[in-house]
């Protein structure tokens, strides 16, 4: 007989009652992982709900503060248009406004004492007619000035057309040609001036987690508080369009911190929870100077952020605890604000305004307990802005 | 022949569900077969109860992976030792292993001495093996693992696995005919 294969058989065959509590253990440890499943689908849930809310909050913020603007800024450019129109078509022009342009460009100057010449010689020889024969378009589409038809003259465009004498009839011809001076001047706009300051916050900081969120409930064992941290730092910028620049800022010290009051073993307590973090953003800043509505630069920052985690600690009953392991390093975001800046002295300008900042990474790296899925954590903050600018060119 | 009263594809379908009768049905199926496998390379009741439990939880937990391509039981099977390896390496971090031995194989192997043994007797004798010695002569004969696959399994040479076998088997025959006589 082979040993091997009664061994085997003997193994498989031998079929020993197992103890009655094996079931039960794993019916129990079933049902543990269950609960676990269930609340892990119920917090999957309450997270979407979670970020469908702060999306559509972002969205009508971010288009808020857009309408806003350009509402306001809108005002800010007059209708130069219609001003030189009517310059053309004689009715209400102001003297000074027709002088301005020969004074700049001689050709111009030249073009406007001719054309002037031209009327008056006109007048004096008796061939100067009311009826002034404007051709448009190399003389295809003749349009006749009457005495009241100012109207049609006030359609023509100033930087479309020019005025030259270009035969002795005393007729005034008029035709389009095409000057781009904006594009020229747009050139080399890249990079035209840099500033740096120094800037501190006062920020408003939460921890968004399930926790927290549910601490606003009354009828929660955890109470959430607000609590504020600090930030200081420097920055950088240059332009990258006429009302666009890039700016950089290194905050050296970014806290977020987290108040509640809570049961900890038995006792009611007061825990607070903080996070000091470096943090480096890079954001895209629209400028606006206005002169009529609070004169000085106002800017909008939008813009992504990274952070690491230098220590991060908890402290209930006057005892601290480390607890940096349970956090991962590194947290990144979006930050939206805005700054008013006015001119102290020269190139230096004082700055206040508002900065939000929203964390897009699960911070918290989780523990033997708890899992990091479970106990997502997203940094956020608003803070309040102060501000040194230096214009260096 | 016994005729089950659930088939196994309606308790598979019952499991996957996570209907709690059908997962008992299916321990009560399979466990006594696998207790005594868990009981081969446990060595004592208690660690083999943990065992074959963790062993059901992890069959629980991924019975929705189990396709129906090969026997249930024989997934269920490769599941408890996989199961029992672990726990094993868990509780000890080196394997006892036998260094020698001067046992030498009696008579056990005859037909009626063997056939006087019972299976309690058999595996209170296999839980003397030294533990290590006693996973890699389950593997290979409960399990029919080469000695290349034991040896990747426990993380020892393919030349540890063959030697400990040889005097594995050589050790139990002995004890088996000194119980016997």
């Amino acid at each position: 007989m082979n040993f091997l294969r009664w061994y085997k058989n003997i193994i498989e065959s031998s079929k020993p009652e197992p103890p009655v509590e094996t079931w039960n253990n794993i019916r129990d440890q079933l049902d543990i992982d269950n609960s676990w499943q269930v609340i892990d689908n119920h917090l999957r849930k309450k997270r979407f709900i979670q970020y469908a809310r702060i999306t559509a909050a972002a969205s009508v913020l971010i288009l808020s503060i857009s309408a806003a603007t350009w509402l306001f800024f809108s005002r800010d450019f007059p209708a130069e248009d219609n001003m030189v129109s009517e310059n053309i078509t004689g009715s209400r022009q102001e003297p000074e406004q027709i002088d301005k342009p020969a004074e700049d460009d001689p050709a111009e100057a030249y073009r406007e004492k001719n054309t002037k010449d031209i009327e008056k010689r006109a007048v004096d020889d008796n061939t100067f007619s009311p009826a002034t024969t404007i051709t448009a378009q190399d003389n295809e589409r003749p349009i006749k000035k009457e005495p009241g038809g100012e109207e049609q003259m006030s359609t023509l465009k100033p930087h479309n057309i020019s005025i030259a004498p270009e035969r002795n009839t005393g007729k005034v011809n008029i035709r389009p040609v095409s000057i781009k001076p904006l594009k020229e001047k747009k050139k080399n706009n890249f990079f035209r001036k840099i500033y740096l300051g120094t800037s501190g916050q006062l920020a408003n900081t939460w921890l968004v987690n399930q926790k927290t969120i549910s601490g606003f409930k009354s009828t929660s064992l955890v109470s959430t508080n607000p609590s504020f941290g600090s930030n200081f730092g420097i920055y950088a910028g240059t332009n990258l369009a006429s009302h666009l620049d890039l700016q950089m800022d290194l905050n050296l010290l970014a806290q977020n911190n987290q108040d509640y009051n809570e049961y900890l073993n038995g006792s009611y307590v007061s825990s607070n929870m903080k996070f000091n973090y470096s943090q480096l953003a890079l954001s895209l800043r629209y400028n606006i100077n206005s002169s009529k509505f609070m004169e000085g630069e106002h800017g909008l920052n939008f813009g992504p952020y990274l952070a690491y985690l230098h220590s991060a600690t908890q402290n209930f009953n006057n005892e601290t605890i480390t607890i940096s392991g349970n956090y991962h390093d590194i947290d990144y975001g979006l930050l939206l604000g805005y700054e008013y800046v006015f001119t102290l002295y020269e190139q230096l300008g004082l700055g206040t305004g508002f900065r939000a900042y929203y964390g897009l990474s699960n911070i918290y790296a989780g523990n033997e307990s708890i899992p990091g899925y479970l106990n997502i954590t997203n940094n956020a903050s608003v803070n309040i802005t102060l501000s040194l600018k230096y214009r260096i060119k | 022949m016994q005729i089950d009263l659930y088939s196994e594809e309606e308790i598979l379908k019952g499991c996957r569900k996570n209907k709690r009768q059908y997962q008992e049905i299916l321990y009560r199926k399979y466990a006594r077969k696998m207790y005594g496998i868990c009981m081969s390379y446990a060595g004592n009741r208690d660690m083999a109860q943990d065992m074959l439990q963790d062993a059901f939880v992890k069959v629980f937990c991924n019975i929705k992976k189990f396709k129906m391509e090969g026997s249930l039981e024989g997934w269920i099977r490769r599941i408890v030792s996989n199961t029992a390896v672990d726990q094993l390496r868990k509780q000890r971090r080196d394997y006892r292993f036998i260094v020698d031995t001067d046992e030498e194989p009696g008579e056990a192997f005859e037909p009626d001495v063997l056939e006087k043994l019972k299976a309690q007797d058999v595996l209170d004798i296999v839980a003397e093996l030294p533990d290590g010695a006693r996973m890699i002569f389950n593997l290979h004969v409960l399990e029919g693992y080469t000695h290349k696959e034991i040896a990747k399994r426990m993380n020892i040479s393919e030349g540890t696995s063959k030697s400990q076998f040889n005097r594995a088997r050589k050790m139990l025959m002995a004890m088996l005919n000194k119980h016997s006589a």
